[in-house]
């Protein structure tokens, strides 16, 4: 999570590991007591039109026009959707933060994502899904934003721990994400992950060599 | 519904002990709805299905038939294919077919369901607080007299509740029921517990409050508890069938309908007006509970303690010294006015958070003050501050309708201040103290202030008579016996102290405004906290006052602990472990004036002392805030203003600036550079007489629907340093909002930020409704999506890549 905190400050290269990591350290410990992790999923039987984009019977027949996840889902069995967020006080609690110190304040907000997306990780975990792809959300790729407001709704996310949207397909609590996991296949999606990607040419995290949706090693 | 019928409900519900229906949702999924299929669809398309589930609850037991509307509203049909009204009347038809075949016409009630909106209501969401109510109103208005009762249900925002039942309250008569969703921890997903959410609905005037959804009956106990000992009106509960397990993909309840009834039967002896059931649970649930449900309520008598409350806190007028934070209020304060004049909020929001980290309970909120709309400015402000202090606020204006917009647009029970004995005034305050559900401040005047105790008292108890004509409880109007200046009217201010005796006495709290009895004397602050302690022993419990002063809070927080409060000297031991009589002895001369703040003494002085061991640059590199006022007042004796900044301040600046862009720094030390910068052109600014001293001034704002306002914020404090006016907007900025912005202030440029390719769409009607309005003012334009190539199709004069380009871009065009 602290590899990811700098990463989401624009450090890729983790040149400031060593001057911000007090300060880094400060902002885990008020995730700690601030912070309100909830997540929720449901899984769906996969199946595939006739173009091969995945469908979600279940939800509507739920169609995916989406190259990215066409590939990353191939012979995938079904498909996990998952939504989680730190909740809503968190986000007082921030706002508070960078009204009286905005230099901490945006750590704090880079610390939150990072602390998102491991606890996430860490339940994702849990849930022993197998043989199981990336992790993919929308507004990644050529997936559409305008997925969130579908899937949240199925899956019944803001009854169940509190997550909405906007009609521009903004979350919130605003510190909330929703993936989409495939299961039962290998991850077809092998070539060059970035290929559709609208942040491509001017990628941080590729510019150091990484890739935004890599694991960190470091799960603390 | 009759008049009759309406009465008879209401009387029922401190009688009879009710029953409502389980799980409609289950029943539907049961019969092969699928997950993202539209439930109130079904009242249309399949009329008989729902019919036959209303049926089969009504033949368990159930009194009360909960309509398939659930969803039932504009924003959460947008893709439907039939409008609200069709959805709603038809499922008013099926609930009354359902009565007709079990012949229970008489003794069933139909009730119109309303949940979630579906989305989140500003200031941490999008959703205007009056756009929430016509949502409601829609749905309210559908079912007009063809429903007994309203049920807002499911709801974890108490903001969205009050909304409901303020329109329940405004289109209809029938009687409001309302439950919310706790979950483990005792609180809503948006962090209310039991004890303020009911302060806040009773308040407003609901009918049955209780708990619903959540978790099953032996998880909700401490809720459904808490709920029986804090309600003052009958409490419902629909649990679910237990917690839900995952089996092969699909969410299942587990619990028995015996084992649900045996853990809510002892509920039902105790207190309860009525139950049923959420998710999970079906007519045999339903069933098992008529079989058990005891005859008659059992009353309760709980006792009423005065309360008002935010979203997240509740105060309880318990008798211990509550401190009202007073600096929110714009009266003799030149920097408040300047700020409110100027739009700079965020510097009256810092003074807010400053008081409630200083240990104030309750914050006044003032913002009278010529050339200001007061009834548009706390429209505006409240929600401002209530996006970041969860301390509930004292709404204070002398002009009614100001208060209407505060207390309407207020997400809790606020504190209204106030109302006094003219019969004009109480005419036109108390409806809206009671519409609102607040606790109001009683001011002992008419024309002008009595001299004498005895007619203070009367006057308080005329002003409380006259409220309880209004419906409003005597606990809820606390009396101002009002302070005197001793140095005008010297031998009155023991009338006050008498008056305050006398008063509570009587079983009221009571308030003053402290501070106002040392005006015109010199060091008021010995005045001010003696006269406090005065006070405190004749029965003030609300001292309206300033939290900054750590003297006065020094005088609240011993008597607390004398009074027995405090328990086991806990908050003071805590807070005063270390201090000695030497570090108190310093503040006395910090604080001198009764506005002035006090520092803390002798942390400020170190800070002082230290500070003139660097150089202004030094501290700017460094971004040590608190060192930047004392090293620039010391570089000012030595050298000029213009100087400072062209030689010293700016140079820096560029530096820091040119290390973040090349990677020796980052983000959070510039923000500290820019930070520190800002703090010493405020101390630099004070040589100046001339308003000239500064750049622009320049708008910038977060474009409407997108609520991301972090770039933006980072942009306007660099620019801030380098010496730029900056009026900040705020986010989710109306189109309109900016245009007339513009209009008023005549910046030199107007920066637009958004986040996201769904809202750019809204910076582009923002720069198209400004050049329509004939702005011809630079635009310049950032966030996340934004490129050059954006900035060119949507009209913007120019793209800013980041904080830094911001600058060049701006040094360019503004001369």
């Amino acid at each position: 999570m602290r590899r990811r905190t700098l990463s989401y400050l624009g450090d890729h290269k983790m040149e400031g590991a060593l001057v911000l990591s007090e300060e880094i350290e400060r902002c885990f410990a008020e995730l700690q007591a601030e912070a309100r992790f909830m997540a929720c999923y449901e899984k769906y039987a996969l199946d595939f039109d006739e173009e091969g984009y995945p469908v979600i019977r279940e939800c509507s027949d739920l169609t995916f026009q989406s190259e990215d996840l066409r590939s990353i889902f191939a012979g995938c069995k079904s498909v996990c959707v998952l939504a989680s967020t730190l909740g809503i006080e968190f986000e007082r609690y921030s706002k508070r933060v960078m009204s009286m110190d905005m230099s901490h304040g945006v750590v704090l907000d880079a610390a939150a994502s990072a602390y998102l997306e491991g606890m996430t990780d860490a339940y994702e975990a849990d849930l022993a899904l197998g043989a199981h792809t990336i992790r993919f959300a929308p507004g990644y790729g050529d997936l559409d934003l305008s997925y969130n407001a579908v899937l949240l709704r199925a899956i019944n996310a803001d009854k169940r721990i509190g997550i909405s949207h906007t009609g521009g397909g903004l979350f919130l609590p605003q510190k909330s994400m929703l993936g989409l996991i495939g299961i039962g296949g290998e991850d077809g999606f092998t070539a060059d992950r970035c290929k559709n990607c609208r942040k491509r040419d001017d990628c941080g995290f590729r510019k150091a060599g990484r890739t935004c949706y890599q694991r960190d090693e470091d799960t603390k | 519904m009759s008049n009759n019928g309406k009465d008879k409900l209401r009387e029922r519900l401190n009688r009879d002990l009710l029953l409502f229906d389980g799980g409609m949702g289950t029943q539907l999924q049961n019969a092969g709805l699928k997950a993202g299929q539209i439930p109130e669809e079904l009242n249309i398309t399949n009329p008989d299905l729902i019919t036959d589930v209303h049926r089969r609850y009504l033949e368990a037991g159930a009194d009360f038939i909960t309509l398939n509307t659930f969803g039932c509203n504009r924003l959460k049909m947008a893709d439907a294919r039939f409008s609200v009204s069709e959805m709603i009347s038809a499922a008013i038809e099926n609930a009354r077919r359902a009565q007709k075949i079990c012949n229970r016409e008489e003794d069933s009630y139909i009730v119109l369901d309303v949940g979630p909106i579906g989305t989140m209501l500003k200031p941490l969401g999008t959703l205007p607080f009056d756009e929430a109510c016509e949502i409601i109103a829609e749905q309210i208005t559908a079912a007009g007299d063809k429903v007994d009762a309203i049920l807002f249900e499911t709801m974890t925002d108490v903001y969205e509740v009050k909304a409901g039942i303020l329109t329940a309250r405004e289109h209809t008569d029938v009687p409001v029921f309302t439950t919310m969703t706790f979950d483990e921890s005792g609180r809503t997903l948006t962090g209310t517990n039991v004890e303020t959410f009911v302060n806040i609905v009773e308040s407003l005037g609901v009918d049955m409050l209780g708990v619903n959804c959540s978790l099953g009956p032996k998880e909700l106990e401490p809720i459904i508890e808490d709920l029986l000992q804090y309600a003052h009106i009958p409490v419902m509960a629909q649990p679910n069938a237990g917690l839900p397990n995952f089996r092969h993909g699909e969410t299942v309840y587990e619990l028995t309908p015996d084992a649900f009834a045996a853990d809510l039967i002892p509920f039902m002896e105790n207190g309860l007006a009525a139950c049923g059931g959420c998710c999970g649970t079906t007519p045999d649930f339903i069933k098992e509970l008529y079989a058990h449900r005891p005859g008659s309520v059992k009353p309760r008598q709980n006792p009423y303690i005065t309360k008002v409350s935010s979203p997240t806190r509740t105060v309880r007028f318990d008798g211990h010294v509550i401190v009202c934070g007073e600096r929110l209020n714009p009266t003799g304060k030149k920097k408040m006015q300047k700020a409110l004049l100027e739009n700079r909020l965020d510097e009256v929001i810092a003074e807010g958070i400053r008081q409630e980290d200083a240990g104030a309970e309750v914050l006044d909120v003032n913002v009278g003050l010529p050339g200001i709309d007061e009834a548009k400015m706390m429209e505006k402000l409240v929600p401002m501050l209530q996006e970041v202090i969860s301390l509930p606020l004292q709404l204070d204006s002398s002009s009614a309708e100001a208060l209407e917009k505060a207390c309407r647009i207020y997400n809790g029970r606020p504190l209204i201040n106030s109302v006094n004995a003219k019969p004009a005034v109480m005419e036109a305050v108390l409806p809206i103290v009671k519409k609102y559900g607040g606790v109001v401040i009683a001011l002992t005047l008419e024309e002008e202030i009595p001299l004498l105790a005895e007619e203070r008292v009367a006057l308080a108890k005329r002003i409380i008579d006259r409220a309880g004509q209004e419906g409003i409880r005597r606990e809820d109007v606390i009396v101002d016996c009002l302070t005197l200046t001793a140095s005008a009217q010297q031998k009155e201010v023991a009338e006050t102290l008498k008056a305050v005796r006398t008063v509570r006495e009587m079983g009221h709290q009571t308030v003053l405004g402290v501070s106002n009895v040392s005006f015109g004397l010199p060091y008021r602050a010995l005045l001010n906290r003696t006269f406090l302690s005065m006070a405190i022993d004749a029965g003030l419990t609300l001292p309206i006052m300033n939290p900054l002063d750590t003297q006065m809070m020094g005088c609240v927080d011993a008597a607390n602990l004398l009074l027995n409060y405090d328990k086991d000297s806990t908050c003071y031991i805590n807070k005063y472990a270390n201090a000695t009589d030497a570090g108190v002895s310093t503040t006395d001369a910090v604080n001198s004036g009764a506005g002035s703040a006090g520092n803390g003494g002798s942390a400020g002085n170190a800070a002082g002392a230290e500070a003139t061991a660097f150089d202004l640059s030094y501290i700017i590199r460094r971004g040590m805030k608190n060192e930047a006022s004392a090293a620039t007042a010391k570089a000012l004796e030595s050298t000029d203003a213009m100087t400072l900044i062209n030689d010293v301040m700016i140079p820096t600046l560029d530096q820091v600036g040119r290390d973040y862009e090349n990677g020796k720094i980052f983000l959070p030390q510039l923000i500290q550079a820019a930070e520190t910068t800002k703090i010493a052109f405020e101390v630099v600014q004070e040589t100046f007489t001339a308003s000239d001293d500064k750049k622009g001034p320049v708008i910038i704002c977060t474009v409407e629907g997108d609520i991301h306002d972090i770039g933006k914020n980072i942009v306007k404090v660099v620019l801030e340093s380098y010496g730029y006016d900056m009026i900040d907007l705020g986010k989710d900025v109306k189109v309109d909002e900016v245009v007339e912005a513009c209009k008023k202030i005549g910046p030199k440029a107007i920066g637009l930020s958004a986040l996201m390719t769904t809202t750019v769409v809204n910076m582009q009607k923002t720069i198209d409704a400004l050049h329509a309005a004939g702005i011809s003012v630079p635009v310049f334009v950032g966030g996340a999506v934004l490129t050059q190539e954006i900035a060119d199709e949507i009209g913007a004069d120019y793209y800013a890549a980041d904080a830094m380009g911001t600058v060049r871009l701006l040094d360019g065009i503004i001369v």
